[in-house]
Parts: C-alpha cells; sequence; structure tokens
C-alpha cells in the first residue's frame, strides 16, 4: 500500500486501503465513477481522478447534489462510487439517500468515511455518530462496517460485484493501532456474513469496526481471569447475520456489543432487535452514549467517550455477575 | 413491499379527442394539451382519495404537450433503452399529468389512469417513483431534478451520445430549494449543452404567490448569472414552446451552455374556477359536481 502524506499525516491504513481498492476496482469496471463533494483530498481518492480523469466527478461542496447526481449516473449504465464524510452523506444529504437511492433502490456504492469520533481534529459537526440509525432504518440500503484495511478492500470488491445500494463505514484509519491486521489471513468477506474471530462460551463480545481489536484485547484480558470470551466481527449491520448473532448468544447466553456509533439505533441496537426476538439473552451496549462528538487527542476522546477495552471489560463484568 | 395490485374497473365514458400521433402539427398539440387535462380531471376524480396535486398540472399541460407529442425519443417497449431521451419532473408532485402523457405514450394502459392511482398497491403513486418503467427519478421531495438531469446529461456526454437530451420540469416554488442551484452551478460547470430546464413559472407556490413568499425576480437574470441560455415564453402556448424547445435543442445554440426555458403559466390553467383561486387549488379534491363543473370548461 501506497503511504504518502496529507497535512502533515502519514496516510496509511484504511485510507490507503480505500486509495488501492478505488485503482483496482477502477480497472475491474470500466463503467465505474467516482462521485465526489471536495472531501476527495481528506478521504484519500484523488489518485483515482488522477488515473481516470474522466471517471472522476467533483460537485463542489454539494453533497445532495452527488447523491442525486449519482442516482442518475447508476441508470445510465454506470456504476457510481460515492465517498463521502459520513455525516454529510448521511446529514446533508439524508433526504436524498432515503428518496434517490434507497427508495429507487440504487445501484450506489456509497462510503462513509470519518466515522464516529475516528476524526479528532474536528469535532461535534464532523464526528458522526448516527450514519448507521439512518441508514439502517433506510430500506432497500446493505450496511457495512470492516476491522481492518484488509477487509475494507475485500467489503469494496464485494460491493462492486452486488447489484443494490451499499453504504461502507469506515473509520480514519490513519492511527498506528489501526494498522495492524484484525481479520486471520485467508479470511473471506461477505456483505451478508458476521464472523467469529475467537471461540468462547463463557460471554459474545459483539463488535464492529475499530472495536473489534478492543473486543480481542478485552477477551484476552477475560482469558487470563478464566472467562471464556467470544468475540464476533459484526461487519453485517444490515441485514444482520442473524445465524451467527443467534448462534452465539444460545452458545454463551450473555452479549456485550461494542461500537463506535452512538448506541441508539446502532450496532447495539441492531443485535438487540435481532436477539430479543430469537434467543433472548441479557445485554449490555457498548459505544457512545447519545452525545455530541468533540475535537482532541484521538486517545483522550476514546476514553472520553467509553470507547475503551476497560469499558467492554466493565460491561461484560457486570453480566457476568448475573450470570453467576 | 409486495401488494396485491388493485382491482377495479372505473372507465372513462369521455370521448377521446385527441392522442399522440407523430407528426403533430401546433393544432393537434393544443388539442393534446386539452386532452391531457381531461385526464389530468378525470384522474383525479377516478384516483382513490378523490385528488391529485392538479393546480400545477393543468398549468404544465402544454409544456407536457410538446416535449410527449414533438420532442421526447422515447421506446415505450423498452422504458431503459439506453438511447432514449429522459425526462425528469422534478415536481414530481404532479405526477398525474406525467401518467397521462406516459399512457399516451403505450408505456402502459389508460385503463390503469382511472384504476391504479392512490390506491394501495396501484402502480400510480402521487409522487413519482421508480417502480413504474419509464419514471426517470423519484421525486417530489422538491428540488432534486436539475442534480438528476444533470447526472444523465454528464453520462451521455461521456458516452457521446450527442442525439440524446435531458429534460427536466421544474416548479418555480422548488427554485427556492437549495439544490435547485447546487444542480444548476453542475451544469454550467460541466457544459451540459445537452441538458434542457423547463420552470412552470405559474407564479404560486403552496401558501401564496411566489413572489410574496420567496420572489424569484431577477428571474432570468439568475439563471444568466449561473452561466445558462435563457429563454422566457408564455408556457401555454404551443407555439412558442415547440419554437423554444426546438431552438435548445439544437446544439448550434449557445454551445457549452445548459438551457432554461422560463414558461410563464397559470396554476390551474384552463380551469377558470382554479385558475381565480389558485391558492386552494395547489392539490384539490373532485367531487362529483365540481368534475362535471370542470369537464364542462374542457368543452364538454
Amino acid at each position: 500500500m501506497s503511504a504518502k502524506m496529507m497535512y502533515g499525516v502519514s496516510l496509511k491504513g484504511f485510507r490507503s486501503a480505500l486509495a488501492d481498492s478505488l485503482l483496482q476496482m477502477g480497472e475491474a469496471y470500466p463503467n465505474m465513477v467516482v462521485v465526489d463533494a471536495e472531501t476527495g483530498t481528506a478521504t484519500n481518492v484523488l489518485d483515482f481522478r488522477d488515473r481516470y480523469p474522466d471517471r472522476y466527478v467533483t460537485m463542489g461542496i454539494a453533497e445532495q447534489a452527488a447523491l442525486s447526481f449519482a442516482f442518475a449516473l447508476s441508470r445510465s449504465g454506470m456504476i457510481p462510487v460515492v465517498p463521502l464524510f459520513s455525516c454529510f452523506l448521511s446529514h446533508r444529504a439524508c433526504d436524498q439517500v432515503y428518496v434517490q437511492i434507497g427508495y429507487a433502490n440504487a445501484n450506489v456504492k456509497m462510503i462513509g468515511c470519518y466515522t464516529g469520533i475516528t476524526t479528532p481534529n474536528t469535532g461535534a459537526t464532523h464526528q458522526c455518530m448516527n450514519d448507521i440509525a439512518i441508514l439502517r432504518s433506510t430500506p432497500n440500503i446493505r450496511v457495512v462496517e470492516c476491522a481492518d484495511p484488509s477487509e475494507l478492500q475485500q467489503a469494496i470488491a464485494q460491493a462492486m460485484a452486488y447489484v443494490g445500494p451499499v453504504y461502507i463505514r469506515m473509520i480514519r484509519g490513519d492511527i498506528p493501532a489501526y494498522d495492524h491486521p484484525v481479520v486471520p489471513e485467508g479470511h473471506r468477506f461477505a456483505l451478508d456474513k458476521s464472523t467469529v474471530l475467537r471461540q468462547g462460551t463463557d460471554i459474545s463480545l459483539v463488535a464492529s469496526g475499530m472495536m473489534v481489536p478492543r473486543a480481542l484485547e478485552a477477551a484476552e484480558i477475560l482469558s487470563r481471569e478464566g472467562v471464556s470470551a467470544e468475540v464476533v466481527n459484526m461487519t453485517a449491520i444490515k441485514p444482520v447475520d442473524e445465524e451467527t448473532l443467534v448462534a452465539t448468544a444460545r452458545k454463551t447466553g450473555l452479549v456485550v456489543t461494542c461500537e463506535n456509533h452512538n448506541i441508539f439505533g446502532g450496532v447495539g441496537s441492531a443485535v438487540a432487535e435481532c436477539l430479543c426476538q430469537k434467543c433472548p439473552v441479557p445485554m449490555r451496549l457498548v459505544g457512545v452514549r447519545d452525545q455530541y462528538g468533540w475535537s482532541g487527542e484521538l486517545e483522550d476522546l476514546v476514553i472520553m467517550f467509553g470507547l475503551t477495552t476497560d469499558e467492554i471489560l466493565k460491561a461484560a463484568h457486570e453480566l457476568l455477575t448475573i450470570k453467576r | 413491499m409486495e401488494m396485491p395490485r388493485p382491482v377495479y374497473h372505473n372507465q372513462s365514458n369521455l370521448p377521446v379527442i385527441s392522442h399522440y400521433h407523430t407528426p403533430m402539427t401546433d393544432e393537434d398539440l393544443r388539442m393534446f394539451a386539452l386532452q391531457l387535462r381531461r385526464d389530468v380531471i378525470e384522474i383525479t376524480h377516478y384516483s382513490g382519495t378523490k385528488s391529485s396535486h392538479v393546480g400545477g398540472e393543468l398549468s404544465s399541460a402544454e409544456i407536457l404537450a410538446v416535449l410527449y407529442g414533438v420532442f421526447l425519443n422515447l421506446r415505450p417497449q423498452e422504458p431503459d433503452w439506453p438511447l432514449r431521451d429522459v425526462f425528469v419532473m422534478s415536481k414530481g408532485h404532479c405526477s398525474a399529468l406525467l401518467y397521462a402523457a406516459m399512457a399516451w405514450r403505450g408505456y402502459f394502459g389508460r385503463d390503469m389512469l382511472w384504476n391504479e392511482f392512490n390506491r394501495a398497491g396501484g402502480l400510480l403513486q402521487e409522487h413519482c417513483n421508480m417502480e413504474l418503467p419509464g419514471v426517470e427519478a423519484a421525486t417530489g421531495s422538491l428540488g432534486m431534478g436539475l442534480s438528476n438531469g444533470a447526472g444523465y446529461a454528464w453520462a451521455a456526454k461521456q458516452h457521446q451520445q450527442s442525439e440524446r437530451r435531458a429534460y427536466v420540469l421544474l416548479g418555480d416554488g422548488e427554485c427556492t430549494e437549495g439544490q435547485t442551484w447546487e444542480g444548476a452551478a453542475l451544469c454550467a460547470q460541466w457544459k451540459l449543452d445537452n441538458l434542457i430546464a423547463l420552470v412552470d413559472y405559474n407564479k404560486y407556490i403552496i401558501s401564496s404567490t411566489t413572489a410574496q413568499v420567496m420572489d424569484l425576480e431577477p428571474f432570468e437574470a439568475r439563471w444568466q448569472a449561473y452561466r445558462w441560455h435563457v429563454q422566457r415564453i408564455n408556457g401555454q402556448d404551443v407555439t412558442a414552446l415547440r419554437k423554444a424547445i426546438a431552438l435548445a435543442v439544437d446544439p448550434k445554440t449557445a454551445p457549452g451552455l445548459p438551457r432554461v426555458i422560463i414558461c410563464d403559466t397559470k396554476k390551474g390553467a384552463g380551469i377558470s374556477f382554479m385558475e381565480q383561486d389558485a391558492i386552494h387549488w395547489h392539490a384539490g379534491h373532485l367531487d362529483d359536481a365540481l368534475y362535471q363543473r370542470c369537464m364542462k370548461e374542457l368543452g364538454l
């Protein structure tokens, strides 16, 4: 992967994976077009512009137009990919996403960049805490989030092969902690499958995106305490992978969900909606507790918003007390 | 959502006075517009809710008559034919008029007009949507159509389909939406001279006159400032419409500039009591008595 600099920060991890993926997909799909709204510098999609200038188009800072425009391209023999800051995609262009992408069941690939608190130097206006809630409640749209850059690349390839609207949620990933591979080598991503990354019998930690490595770390600590924790990488947010969720809940009887998103309407809600109907078990939801974002050092924000391994452990211990 | 299609047997009892054929004279187009008006009144009367957004449909009748009667190159049996012209009804609440025009071009049988409008499971919904083949955008949430048209026109240029045109019909009310002007900027930036916007300038937004609520004037100057080729005509005059659209279609006219035709119209045009009380006829219900009164005014 290419590691270049942007505003003094090295572009590695997710953003680098996005740039490489778009180039690969651009080659595989001559009808792919990237529709931008002037977030391309930050989301790192300008390599695509430079390689395929005829298939990159920017709206200026006009997200609503971007989604409506992309819809029309999808009806003109093209596959539009729209990588935008997730807040501007899901908030500013919410109506366009609802009416012209979801309702129209348009073959548009939306990539929500900079989700949750992972754009630390911006604050509440840019830190999207409820994109999952918005996209998940829009019929027809598939919602996925990936644990590491290699999984993201698979997700983009799968989304391109699938016919219909897809929303891929990704973090700004130029943080060394997120550069490590999380999913095992040979891991096969599928749009409608979540995967068990670690087997366990006492409690399930169901995590998405940047919370997956933290859940794995929590499981490791729990194992030293004699607790066997199962870790599910919840990539399939909509539709949820019921089979995997019900299987893990049935096996352990306790579920902690972990997400870089408001616990209202996000991954925890999706898991609860599934399990309360198919296999009710005691649950705890770790995530942003109905708050707006803040600008600051990322590692401070992670603590401020409770997105830590410690929070996962705290929730797990609470549930384990119930079980005993 | 799978809903069973409704089964009704409403039928029009009115004689057909005009239909789509080619070529059409100006007199043919006037009759076609009158036919579309009658259809709109009938659709409204037979609709599951006995209503439609009738005021803005009547003001656009000549525009649709000239577009569907003369200019739109379509294959109704192959709605997604890649070389078709595209028509986006950005003022998506005026769907009944679009459905009538589509039926005359053969997209579906006219019986659907009387049996499937505003009925659960019916394919003809109050706002245009993609479940009906031949509709080019889900509209009704206003202001989106020009960005859709820009996408279609940009794609046509990319594919070097020089014969294709994208037409967008805007209401004057939705010219108060921000996204309309995002779209206007896009079209100019990419020199989409294959896009023709028509504004049904009937001077009424929902609650009052457009001028009182959010004045669009100087309207021509606004489009010119966005680097558009601008014409302003009487939108109830088929001869003027035909001439203006022909000029806009011609690539030699203002190369590189997107085209807008501002059509001065009357809300409720053709029905005197609606014209005189346009504020109350943005949308309306037509009971039997009103239906008869409308039809009388439309020559029956």
